[in-house]
């Protein structure tokens, strides 16, 4: 629409027309740009690259060939049309995996922590303070009434439950997490994974390219992760639909979980009970492991806490080993657990978040369990710092666990942006890591844990081109990710401004 | 002033030297070259439009099948087969294409931003009117809306004043003018309500308008007294200055005037006689009076000295009592508080304003006519879920209504609505009421479906001859009509602003679309498959 | 409502009157179910509008369609000047007559739930969708479940006045829902991936055949598939999901799939759009238009009776007003909704073979101030605006 006269209009257009010649210089760019990546060649020279198993190459040369990395090393012939990309001063690291990311909660988590009290007393009285909540009823009409928590449907005034902070807010997690059960190893966390969401372009902005997307941990047993790209055409991100299966100890199954429940928490027995403490989650996961082992024998499982016949038909396969485990454990008695559980049954697990890994050093090492540790909170947020199970946090847990021998991976886990991976990169740096550990930390052993180290994780020729590049050291606190390369395509480019 | 100046120079050059006279003719003849290049200026700055060979449905029932549009100066300058281009004129081929005065919604949330909350009569709708609400306003535009009537919106009550806006194309990002500020009082008698409470919103509503008379003859009453009071008062200078001719003891009687303040009582009874009304008041506002004496009487002591004999017809009484008498008689009358809100009701009542009601159900708008009967209000319905339950009493009262969404499914409605019929119109149009249409006042969206609204409240009358365009002339000439502005818009005639729209075919085929509207002259919407290509 | 019973007394009182006038039980016999219907105009199976025509009828069928001349014989022949003949209005997204709660909630996967159990012929939703040129509805359980049940689809009224009519399928698609509404608190699933993990392993049994004979038939690809999706999200994974086992998908999702135009053209799906309000983005008002100029069959939905009758043809101006093409827009109510439906054998178009399910506008159907002058089910006439009849009792006009 044009609001003005005849006169300024055709102005207008004149200015349009040049605006559009230029958009459409700049369109034409743009899209030509992929187009040569893809098919042409992109060399990245003059940069530091740090390979992400710990070398380090100086004034080198990235030559990046149909997505792939054709050619790494110092000072390479630079072969000709190819485009150029120079950074003085700059440095270049494989592009960062985050072995679980959590997806979308936090965003709003953030804006909301503010309300948190005033929203959860709100959930139990069903209206706004302003309004009260108005919603399309299943008749498909309008109708004014109180929401049903978990039924997913949205005000329309206030967009409650989305707007729940997920930290209290423990209903929002009825979008993620399922509770009809303590045990659903057969859902499937990509299922709810949007992936048009503005989350992934907020992760390759700080130079990730790579999650694994974490189930929620409110179920003892969750759902099984997925492993996807955060950049790159829509239909060519999903690495693995289906991954790790993860699970739970401490107070995210029990007391996270303790709302979700109401209608179960009605009918309370010896039988249908739910844990409601640590004793209570390491039982529902013995016994889901115990009924799935007598199940594979053909017995008859039973019991109100029972897993269901999907969960074992999964189940039977974490029990073998096909599935990857994972277990979130932060507090040392509870990493503890983690290991006496997974000793029981005989169990491989990735040991998640480890807050209080410095406590178990040992047994950790003994085991063999490799851990993905953090995020590091200045002051957690959330559900942590409620359940307290991070006040025994320590800053230097991580470069403990290296020095232990301990394969490491590093976490943002929810938090994005300047709070992202790279700080966790950055905090790890400043309290005793090497920047060729820390780099290994988000670049190759994640990739390694993951099993997809073949394709990403590091700078090599022939693995995936996803690469970051930093102006200056990375990590350090006054560095961040300049272009962000992603299949051979640059997907972040802040070079100009 | 040019040629008045020149003039007098003339004048002065011809006492002046014959050389000097010379350079004077000169000068003339060259301002008015000057002042004619500048015209012609003018005339190439204002650019005529012309919209030329269209079928032009001028608003009021008329069909021009092949005629052209000249728009000049925001106005329309010519209608009709002969109506010829002007030199240099931008040219629109308008062959094919229909056009139709920008259509009007007479009932509209366009642009409203929230709800105005609970405003009383003061509010006024285009306060609350966002002209950077560029989104709803484009696809107003896009379906053919150049004019919208906004109420102030509100609970029950009397709520404000509305206004008329024109999707003019304004500063910056803007739009929207004000075509007519206080257009009319708006009055809601509620939605939603229990029995009971309906009750309490009527009651309240008419105590507004109760207490805007009562303000008024309080007023009155002042007036009266004021002139009496500065009657008095000449009367008592006259009588000084006679005084004080004699000049006797004028020093003697200015003595007494500072003992002249107590004793407010007597008077207060005396007047209180005579009218009962203010006897109420002053009772309520005791203190307020005696500080009121207070200051009078110290107004007094500015006046001239007061003078030493009564009236004559108080002449019995002793000097005492004289001095008393004069003093209340020369107190000045109090003004009553002012009171903007029944300033603004007693407009409605002065039949300066219309006032609109909203009211659904049936039980409220013959609340809706006893009202203005009291009060002998122009009032017009809005809503009017069940006028057609009513609509004998409606045709009496002659009261007409403006109806809004039309399609509703008076299954899961609220109470207003319960009983919506989508034949409300016809019937209406039966029993001889006269109805307006428009997009029902609340949904900000649905002000630019008007037309289609149009089209379905009487939806027979498109197979009636000669009745094809009634939809149209409803939200056009009708409309413009009905808000009083029949003089600016609404109409494709010579001398009205310029709110046209060209139409890619039919209007009333959803098929067509809106390829350019012109809001007061200017080009406020232009489709964007012609905008493409470039004009 | 007061008008209905008016509207029911008129339609007595036209019939009575008309009998008294033809005196005659075979003249009242050809008013009721003329043998052919004289319009000015028709619209065509492909949605444009043609010429004049003449329809014949027999046996509540469409038997030919003549170009316009003398008829020879004009006993029983309706003649409707400048009036415009429409196929049956379809909505497919309706409750219509649903009596009681259509939310069966106990389980989440209920394939043997039937619509047509928990509906009432006599409700006044039949009377009010004849009215407003309805003569066919898909009736659906309500979404509200993961497979909800099968749909119903009936003929709003037939040779009793005021009563729904035949029913043209009880075993009709098979009702999945998807997203939000889906999720309880108080039974599985609660969540997407419980939806989801559980749609996989109910479409697992049912391919190996240990489901319910409806989920069954489905997974081998002998029953239709209606999809209730909230978002885009969950359109993707309907359409990847039971979308590939389904005889024919139709998706019923309003608001926003327009990342999804390309993959949907890939494939047979109907996109169930609607109902269209007045306060709905220009956006969301566009993708009807979208979605049919990507080549996709579009059908519109009145969502009758929770919106009112008007609703299916303000639907279908309002997504022509926003770009659809009107000849797309006329199929989108009545063929591609028969097809919806499954029942495009028998209703949705004008053409010889058809039930003579027919609708007389007083001008194009798109136009909102075309009147419903007249409605044909199976050849009857069930409802007239009498003012506007002209009947042939000795062939004048």
């Amino acid at each position: 629409m044009t609001f003005s006269t005849h006169h300024q209009r055709k102005t207008l257009y004149r200015c349009g027309f040049v605006q559009l010649a230029t958009l459409a210089v700049v369109a034409i760019a743009m899209v030509s740009q992929p187009v040569r990546a893809g098919g042409g060649t992109i060399v990245v020279k003059g940069v530091t690259i740090h390979v992400g198993n710990g070398e380090v190459i100086d004034n080198g040369v990235v030559v990046i060939r149909d997505g792939r990395i054709a050619q790494v090393g110092a000072n390479l012939a630079i072969p000709p049309g190819a485009k150029v990309i120079e950074l003085s001063g700059g440095s270049l690291t494989p592009g960062l995996i985050d072995a679980n990311a959590a997806l979308e909660p936090t965003n709003r988590m953030m804006v909301d922590r503010r309300n948190a009290r005033q929203v959860v007393a709100d959930l139990f009285h069903g209206d706004h303070k302003d309004h009260k909540h108005e919603a399309v009823g299943c008749c498909g009409s309008k109708c004014s009434r109180q929401l049903q928590h978990a039924s997913g449907e949205k005000c329309k005034q206030c967009g409650f439950p989305d707007t729940l902070p997920m930290a209290v807010g423990v209903r929002r997690s009825a979008m993620t997490v399922e509770h009809s059960s303590e045990v659903i190893p057969q859902t499937h966390v990509i299922d709810s994974v949007n992936l048009r969401s503005p989350d992934f372009d907020r992760l390759v902005g700080g130079g990730v390219t790579t999650v694994f997307v974490a189930p929620d941990s409110a179920a003892v047993i969750s759902s099984q992760g997925a492993i996807v790209r955060t950049a790159g055409p829509l239909n060519a991100r999903i690495v693995r639909e289906t991954d790790a299966v993860m699970a739970a100890m401490g107070t995210d199954p029990s007391w996270r979980g303790f709302g979700n429940r109401q209608p179960c928490r009605q009918f309370v027995n010896f039988y249908n009970r739910r844990p409601t403490t640590r004793m209570g989650v390491a039982w529902v996961f013995r016994k889901a492991m115990y009924d799935t082992e007598r199940f594979e024998k053909g017995a008859v499982v039973y019991g109100a806490d029972a897993p269901t016949e999907p969960a074992m038909k999964e189940l039977r396969h974490v029990l073998s080993g096909e599935i990857p485990l994972r277990i979130q454990a932060r507090m040392q008695h509870d990493i503890l657990a983690a290991l006496r559980l997974a000793d029981e049954f005989g169990l491989k697990f990735t040991l998640i978040e480890a807050t209080e890994a410095h406590r178990c050093l040992d047994e950790l090492k003994k085991a063999k369990t490799p851990v993905v540790y953090g995020p590091v909170y200045i002051d957690a947020p959330g559900m942590r710092r409620y359940s307290s199970e991070v006040d025994h946090a320590r800053l230097h847990t991580l470069k403990e666990l290296l020095r232990a021998g301990i394969p490491t991976a590093l976490t943002a886990n929810e938090l994005r942006d300047e709070d992202g991976l790279a700080r966790q990169a950055m905090y790890a740096r400043r309290f005793g890591v090497s920047l060729a550990d820390v780099t290994r930390c988000v670049t190759e052993t994640p990739a390694k844990l993951l099993g997809i180290a073949d394709e990403v994780g590091t700078v090599t020729s022939g693995k995936r081109a996803d690469l970051v590049l930093w102006n200056g050291e990375p990590f350090d606190g006054s560095s961040k990710p300049i272009v962000v390369i992603a299949g051979g395509e640059i997907v972040v480019d802040r070079r100009k401004g | 002033m040019h040629l008045l100046a020149i003039k007098t120079r003339r004048f002065t050059s011809s006492l002046a030297s014959g050389l000097l006279r010379r350079r004077c003719v000169s000068l003339i003849a060259c301002s008015f070259v000057a002042l004619n290049v500048a015209m012609a200026h003018g005339q190439l700055l204002e650019r005529a439009t012309v919209i030329t060979n269209a079928r032009i449905i001028t608003g009021s029932g008329k069909v021009i099948e092949k005629g052209s549009i000249v728009i000049k100066g925001g106005r329309i300058e010519a209608v009709g087969a002969a109506a010829k281009a002007p030199f240099l004129s931008k040219k629109i081929a308008g062959a094919g294409k229909t056009v139709t005065p920008g259509l009007i919604d007479v009932w509209s949330a366009l642009g409203r931003t929230g709800t105005a909350g609970d405003g009383d009569a003061t509010s006024r709708a285009q306060d609350g009117f966002d002209r950077y609400a560029r989104d709803d306003f484009r696809e107003a535009l896009r379906n053919g809306i150049t004019t919208v009537y906004i109420g102030a919106d509100g609970g029950a009550g009397v709520n404000g004043t509305g206004a008329v806006f024109q999707l003019a194309p304004g500063p910056g990002r803007s739009a929207g003018k004000v075509q007519k500020k206080d257009a009319a009082l708006c009055v809601n008698f509620g939605s939603d309500q229990s029995p009971l409470s309906r009750l309490k919103t009527f009651a309240a509503i008419r105590k507004q308008f109760q207490s805007a008379v009562d303000y008024r003859t309080s007023l009155e009453d002042y007036e009266e007294d004021l002139k009496e009071y500065l009657e008095k008062l000449e009367e008592r200078v006259k009588k000084e200055e006679g005084d004080k001719k004699d000049s006797k003891d004028a020093a003697k009687d200015e003595a007494p005037s500072d003992d002249e303040k107590p004793a407010p009582k007597p008077a207060d009874e005396d007047d209180s006689d005579d009218d009962s009304d203010e006897e109420e008041k002053d009772d309520g506002d005791d203190d307020h009076h005696s500080l009121d004496y207070f200051f009078a009487g110290a107004d007094n002591k500015t006046l001239p000295a007061g003078n030493g004999k009564g009236d004559a017809k108080n002449g019995k009484n002793g000097k005492d009592g004289d001095k008393k008498k004069d003093e209340d008689e020369l107190k000045k009358p109090k003004k009553p508080a002012f009171s903007a809100v029944s300033e603004v009701v007693l407009k409605a009542i002065d039949h300066e304003l219309p006032v609109r009601i909203e009211a659904h159900r049936s039980a409220d708008i013959l609340n809706a006519l006893a009202l203005a009967d009291e009060f002998n209000l122009d009032i017009v319905i809005e809503g009017a879920t069940e006028a057609y339950l009513v609509a004998v009493a409606l045709a009496d009262a002659e009261v007409s209504v403006i109806l809004g969404q039309v399609g509703r499914s008076a299954v899961f409605e609220d109470t207003e609505f319960r009983r919506h019929s989508a034949r409300n119109a016809e019937r209406l149009t039966d029993a001889g009421v006269k109805w307006m249409i428009s997009s029902g006042g609340r949904d900000p969206r649905a002000s630019r479906f008007v037309g289609f609204n149009s089209q379905m409240a009487m939806p027979s009358a498109g197979t009636k001859s000669g009745l094809q365009w009634s939809w149209l002339t409803r939200l056009t000439g009708d409309a413009s009509r009905f808000l009083s502005l029949s003089q600016q818009v609404g109409r494709v005639a010579r001398g009205m602003e310029a709110d046209l729209v060209i139409w890619s075919g039919d209007p009333g085929d959803p098929a067509s679309i809106v390829e350019r509207v012109f809001v007061g002259g200017k080009l406020a919407y232009i489709a964007p498959q012609l905008a493409g290509g470039g004009s | 409502m007061p008008f209905l019973h008016r509207t029911s007394h008129m339609l007595l009182a036209v019939a009575v009157i008309a009998g008294a006038l033809s005196g005659a039980v075979l003249a009242q016999h050809s008013q009721h179910a003329p043998k052919a219907i004289v319009v000015d105009r028709y619209v065509t199976p492909d949605g444009t509008i043609s010429d004049k025509r003449i329809i014949t009828l027999s046996n509540g069928k469409i038997a030919a369609l003549l170009p316009h001349a003398e008829i020879a014989d004009k006993t029983g022949v309706a003649y409707y000047s400048g009036a415009v003949a429409c196929p049956g209005l379809i909505d497919v997204r309706s409750s219509m007559g649903a009596y009681g709660n259509t939310v069966e909630s106990a389980f989440s996967v209920d394939p043997s739930v039937s619509a047509i159990d928990s509906f009432d012929p006599d409700h006044r939703d039949f009377r009010r969708a004849v009215e407003s040129g309805i003569t066919a509805a898909l009736i659906a359980p309500s979404p509200t479940n993961l497979v909800a049940g099968a749909c119903a689809v009936v003929k709003t009224g037939g040779a009793s006045t005021g009563r729904a009519g035949s029913v043209l399928r009880d075993d009709g698609p098979l009702v999945f829902g998807f997203g939000p509404r889906t999720w309880r608190y108080d039974r599985a699933p609660t969540s997407r991936i419980g939806a989801m993990a559980m749609l996989r392993s109910v479409l697992g049994e049912a391919k190996s055949g240990s489901q319910h004979a409806r989920l069954q038939s489905l997974a081998s690809g002998k029953l239709d598939a209606m999809l209730y999706c909230s978002d885009a999200m969950d359109v993707g994974t309907a359409l990847r999901s039971v979308g590939k086992l389904a005889a024919h998908t139709s998706i019923i999702h309003t608001s926003d799939v327009y990342d999804l135009t390309e993959e949907l053209a890939g494939t047979k799906a109907t996109m169930i759009v609607g109902p269209y309000s007045f306060s709905m983005s220009q956006r969301t008002l566009s993708m009807a238009g979208v979605l049919a100029s990507a080549g996709i069959d579009v059908a519109l939905a009145g969502q009758m009776p929770t919106r009112g009758g008007h609703s299916l043809r303000q639907t279908a101006a309002l997504a022509v007003r926003y770009g659809m093409d009107s000849a797309k827009a006329r199929q989108a109510i009545t063929i591609n909704a028969a097809k919806a439906a499954g029942v495009s054998d028998r209703v949705g178009a004008i053409r010889p073979g058809m039930d003579a399910d027919l609708v007389i506008f007083s001008g194009d159907p798109l136009r909102m101030d075309s009147r419903v002058l007249a409605v044909y089910i199976d050849g009857i006439r069930v409802y007239s605006a009498d003012q506007h009849l002209t009947m042939s009792a000795g062939g004048q006009r």
